[in-house]
């Protein structure tokens, strides 16, 4: 009992010095001049050609026309609490890197209709993403290298939070909203991959080839989105009176669209669809990176015809066995064994034409379709009550016909397809497979 | 509010036809004088592309000083030897097929087969002419390349229009090398002024006929095809 107080002592000493030690860290990482691209994204660089590279992009449609010269002082705002963003890629001797920008922030351009080009790293001054706006929407483009699916929401909701609050909104923190008085923390600017390792088994990705879809092939740069814009209430009962959930639903759709569209041209090759999945909530680690691997579900139509519900039951038991701690870990340290091999001493320019090759050769081509599903975003009442919804689009694929994007927001649910062609069955088959099973669908297209 | 009769979707309001399947879309009680804001914008970005022609002519600059240096050496110190001249055709050999086409502002195929077609012949007319043996030039030489030529011009303007499928693409590449071959040993056996029976081209037809026959038969039957297709996709 006479100790209590001493222990006490001790304790809050501790705590303080701890407090201290993070403080410096953080400031450290803060003023950081620059970081090393995290396991994910040492990839994509080496992709990059002068025709395409792997962007994505988030959108916010806001119930109110955008102002521009509001939304660029929002991200002048909004761009320290996110150092790991305020980069330009820098070529060192072993590795691409990220160092700080000394451009302030990029420019907010009006919207295009083409999004998700190739990115130049001395373009849009050296910055990884790229803002636009057009009417009520508030687009960010962003280079994967940087970040993924939930680093990019963060992001956007933030800036939209700053926007809304330049405007007079009183908008507090919270969800989706971080706080851009605070620091960022350590755990959020760390390539969190290397805590995940540590494996004995390693689970390396399919190396099978799939089915891909063909058609008339859209010039460079330019893509085909068709978004479907369903209520999530009504989804969510269909995928539960299935027995399964909302991702595990939509996933099936996808992939059940490429089963019949190789069924119409007669083909028997295996159909798969790639599935990311966000770590963060499986380990526990919030990072601004990128933090996602992803799954394979497929189906062999060699072993016969499939009807939707077989489809959806191989899907959502595929999902059930694979969507697990050891196996996440087993696959991440197969992808830094990668990273960690005689492969790290190899020059820039050598790693560059491996990766090249090796993606012109098996990059696509393990996937018939990708369906990125972010699941639901939310974000404070205050802010909620002036966002419609809010759109998620996969970059346009090189042999993929179509990569997809969904995500919740509300009581909608947005499915976004980027087509590479000039037809649109993929789009058709998804959509009306959704009204057929008593859906409301509304689409908005760039397609003329 | 519009709807798709065909697909069951909703549409934007102003849409004039479907998005998935192109079905018209007739809506009397949308007014056509409101103004209707589309869901995307019509700004087109196109990126700049790599400057291909200021990369052809650096590489052609490149090219060009070490044949000015040879042949300034060679007239200066070894007048009696025309070795420059190897150097100067080789390099023009290499400059016409690898760098010239990035300069042109629009390529087409048979222009440049026909360009790279005609500086080989100046190259092989350049070493027939130092060594001397003209008669093989215009004997062997030159009716060897005429036919080469040919035959790959008409098999990349045959892919390039007709676009056919991977059975015909087989079939029009066998059968090429099968009159090529042909075509080879009726030059050779005229030039050396020996009987002009084929021999060897004959084995080399007769497994390339062979070969086409099989392909004529894949490209016919569907249910061949699509055997092929299950039983050799790469995995």
């Amino acid at each position: 009992m006479t100790f209590r107080p001493y222990l006490c002592i001790i304790y809050n000493g501790y705590l303080r010095i701890r407090n201290y030690a993070l403080r410096k860290g953080v400031t450290a990482l803060q003023n950081k001049s620059w970081f090393k691209l995290d396991n994910a994204g040492k990839i994509f660089p080496g992709q990059n050609t002068s025709t395409w590279s792997n962007v994505f992009r988030f959108s916010v449609l806001m119930k109110e026309k955008v102002k521009p010269e509001v939304l660029e002082q929002a991200l002048k705002d909004v761009l320290p609490r996110f150092p790991c963003f305020d980069v330009c890629m820098k070529r060192g001797f072993f590795w691409y890197y990220l160092k700080k920008n000394p451009h302030g922030s990029p420019e907010v351009k009006p919207d295009i209709v083409n999004p998700c080009y190739r990115v130049k790293f001395n373009e849009n001054r050296g910055y990884l993403f790229r803002v636009y706006y057009y009417e009520n929407k508030i687009s960010v483009d962003f280079y994967h290298a940087l970040t993924d699916g939930r680093g990019a929401s963060l992001f956007t909701c933030t800036l939209v939070a700053q926007y809304l609050r330049l405007l007079g909104y009183d908008i507090p923190n919270g969800y989706n909203v971080l706080d851009i008085n605070q620091k960022p923390t350590a755990e959020e600017l760390e390539d969190p991959f290397p805590k995940c390792a540590g494996s004995k088994a390693k689970l390396p990705r399919g190396k099978k080839w799939v089915y891909h879809s063909r058609g008339t092939k859209l010039p460079n740069h330019m893509v085909n989105i068709t978004s479907g814009i369903i209520p999530l209430a009504d989804l969510k009962a269909v995928a539960k009176s299935k027995g399964v959930t909302v991702t595990e639903f939509v996933e099936t759709v996808l992939l059940y669209t490429m089963y019949l569209m190789q069924k119409a041209e007669g083909g028997t090759k295996p159909v798969s669809v790639q599935i990311p999945v966000d770590l963060r909530n499986v380990f526990g680690i919030n990072t601004l990176r990128n933090f996602s691997l992803t799954y394979n579900a497929r189906i062999d139509p060699n072993m016969g015809e499939y009807t939707f519900d077989e489809v959806l039951t191989q899907v959502s038991a595929y999902l059930k066995q694979t969507h697990n701690e050891k196996t996440l870990r087993a696959m991440t340290t197969a992808n830094l064994k990668l990273e960690q091999s005689v492969m790290k001493y190899m020059p820039l320019f050598i790693k560059d034409l491996g990766i090249g090759i090796s993606f012109l050769i098996t990059g696509e081509k393990t996937t018939s379709i990708l369906g990125s599903n972010m699941g639901l975003v939310k974000v404070p009442d205050e802010m909620a009550q002036h966002v419609e919804r809010m759109y998620l689009m996969a970059g346009p694929g090189v042999i993929n016909g179509s990569r997809c994007g969904a995500v919740g927001f509300k009581d909608t649910f947005v499915l976004t397809v980027a087509n590479i062609y000039e037809e649109s069955e993929i789009e058709r088959l998804i959509f009306t497979q959704l009204v057929k099973m008593g859906l409301h669908v509304k689409i908005e297209s760039n397609r003329k | 509010m519009s709807y798709c009769v065909n697909c069951g979707v909703e549409l934007d309001n102003g849409t004039e036809s479907c998005p998935l399947c192109r079905t018209p879309v007739v809506n009397p009680n949308i007014i056509k004088q409101q103004e209707i804001t589309p869901s995307f914008p019509d700004r087109i970005y196109m990126p700049k592309s790599l400057n291909k022609r200021f990369g052809a002519f650096i590489a052609s600059m490149v090219i060009l000083l070490p044949n000015i240096v040879c042949t300034l050496v060679n007239i200066l110190f070894y007048p009696d030897s025309i070795w420059g001249w190897l150097v100067n055709a080789t390099s023009l050999l290499i400059w016409v097929v690898f760098v010239s086409p990035f300069l042109w502002k629009k390529t087409v195929s048979w222009a440049l087969i026909l360009i790279d077609s005609v500086c080989v012949m100046g190259y092989a007319a350049v070493i027939c002419g130092l060594t001397g043996n003209k008669d093989a030039y215009f004997g062997c030489v030159l009716p060897l390349i005429a036919v080469v030529a040919v035959i790959v011009g008409f098999f990349i303007e045959f892919k390039e229009h007709a676009k056919p499928g991977w059975p015909v693409l087989c079939i029009a590449a066998f059968t090429e090398i099968l009159v090529s071959s042909l075509s080879i040993e009726l030059i050779v056996r005229n030039y050396l002024d020996i009987n002009m029976l084929p021999a060897y081209s004959l084995i080399i037809s007769a497994c390339c006929a062979t070969v086409t026959a099989f392909f004529i038969a894949v490209a016919t039957n569907k249910k061949l095809r699509m055997w092929m297709d299950r039983k050799f996709f790469v995995e």
